[in-house]
């Protein structure tokens, strides 16, 4: 629990004191924060990954002055983050009390399981903030740019913060 | 009543879903609607200090470049004051004429007007200086953060300059910071005039370039270059008229159509923003209330 308390501060931070500055190519932008919800452990319940998601996700849109906007794409990402995790099940099943990280189960695995939860957590994001469909390709541009730019942002971050020798969060 | 309990026990994780998506897309529609009570946003308290906290540190980077605007700026006012010059920004276009107008009549209505001009119309906008301390270009709604708020005068929906031309209109307030709509937003209008043939349009950002906005509702009937002014039409008493926007970058005559697709340069440069002043109109309420007794619209 207290390990999860202290991701949260530091995803936060992070989110909102420099990643939020970065843009790069006036396109991809980087949300990191989703990092702390994608690496939730693997047993946590629905409702209190929804819970944490619409929290974060508030808080997130209070900086970026998008009220509602986060909150949304995180607590649906949240919602069908369980069915997902169930479909990428890899061969023997999930050990007990971890975290679906790239240190656990393999860089692999991990792309696999956040690379469309990224995505669809950026298409609610970019397309609610357009409000319409006109500049479609623009934004879609901005969708796919900034996925990439999270996923490696969330991998680099990973192993940055766990790399010492103590078990991984 | 026991089976409903034990439905919605059942399926609780999708009540919950659609309670907390309910709920965001109120926020989100509340946020967005134009007359609504503030929610929290980058204009409370704690969030703005912690904003103006990391921006203290960055502000160090862009100091020399700050300087040397506002002292071009400096020139430019000393320039006015020798000269005894209207400065370009600020003047107003519908005042003298009036007083043109008003010259063919007797010289006492001639100095009436000149005295009523000076006591009241050249006092009429006020310039609160105000530095900023978070901005954003590159999302389609696009906001800035600065730092004075209620207790320095500061009212929602006061218009925002800088030096270079337009910046927005204030969105929010608190006591000591308020938040302003960026011209880069997507539902920000701007009543505007072509300065050369007064021709009235408005200018709106596609959500694309933080450099090019569009200008909207000009008819292909009307003469237009590139490289022709754009200002504010202060119609709406928002923007002190006459304040540049921008300029014409490509004009392109559709076919068959009644309008132009016009691109303006805006001046602002959106990214460097550091300093910028919040228009108080003393004359805005007058106004307004006059309208509204007529049944106008405002814009």
């Amino acid at each position: 629990m207290l390990p999860q308390a202290l991701n949260f501060i530091v995803y936060l931070l992070l989110q909102i004191l420099i990643v939020r500055n970065l843009v790069l190519f006036d396109v991809s932008f980087c949300f990191l924060y989703l990092g702390f919800l994608l690496l939730l452990p693997i047993e946590a319940g629905v409702i209190v990954c929804m819970l944490l998601g619409f929290s974060v996700g508030l808080l997130v849109d209070i900086f970026y002055n998008t009220f509602g906007i986060h909150a949304a794409a995180c607590v649906f990402v949240m919602y069908i983050r369980q069915y997902w995790i169930e479909a990428v099940t890899p061969r023997g099943g999930y050990d007990l009390g971890i975290t679906p990280s790239p240190k656990v189960l393999g860089l692999q695995w991990f792309i696999t399981y956040a690379l469309p939860l990224t995505l669809i957590h950026h298409l609610l994001i970019f397309f609610i903030e357009m409000g319409s469909f006109d500049l479609f390709y623009f934004t879609f541009i901005k969708v796919l740019a900034s996925t990439a730019f999270t996923l490696v942002m969330v991998i680099v971050i990973q192993y940055i913060l766990h790399s010492s020798r103590r078990p991984v969060l | 009543m026991h089976s409903l309990l034990s439905f919605i026990f059942r399926y609780r994780a999708s009540v919950l879903f659609v309670i907390l998506e309910v709920l965001s897309a109120y926020f989100i529609v509340n946020n967005n609607a134009y007359h609504q009570a503030a929610v929290i946003n980058s204009s409370n308290r704690l969030i703005a200090s912690v904003l103006n906290t990391s921006n203290s540190v960055t502000t160090y980077f862009s100091l020399a470049e700050v300087n040397s605007k506002l002292s071009e700026e400096n020139a430019k006012l000393r320039e006015i004051l020798h000269n005894g010059l209207q400065p370009e920004g600020i003047n107003n276009l519908s005042d003298s004429l009036a007083i043109e107008a008003l010259a063919e009549d007797s010289v006492n209505i001639v100095a009436a007007a000149k005295t009523r001009r000076d006591s009241l119309r050249l006092k009429q906008y006020l310039f609160i200086p105000a530095k900023v301390v978070d901005n954003t270009v590159y999302h389609a709604k696009n906001y800035v953060t600065i730092n004075k708020g209620l207790a320095d005068g500061i009212e929602k929906d006061m218009g925002v300059i800088c030096p270079d031309g337009v910046v927005g209109k204030v969105k929010d307030v608190s006591q000591h910071f308020a938040v302003i709509s960026s011209l880069l937003h997507t539902d920000m209008y701007i009543s505007a005039l072509i300065k050369r043939s007064n021709t009235l349009g408005s200018v709106q950002w596609s959500g694309k370039n933080p450099a090019i906005a569009n200008l909207n509702d000009i008819p292909v009937h009307i003469n237009i270059i590139t490289g022709d002014t754009i200002v504010t039409s202060g119609y709406s008493g928002i923007y002190p008229p006459g304040t540049i926007i921008g300029t014409v970058g490509e004009v392109r005559p559709e076919e068959d159509a009644a309008f132009y697709d016009i691109d303006v340069k805006l001046s602002t440069e959106f990214q460097e923003l550091s300093y910028v002043y919040v228009v108080k109109n003393r004359l805005r309420h007058e106004k307004d209330s006059l309208k509204l007794k007529n049944n106008i619209p405002n814009e």
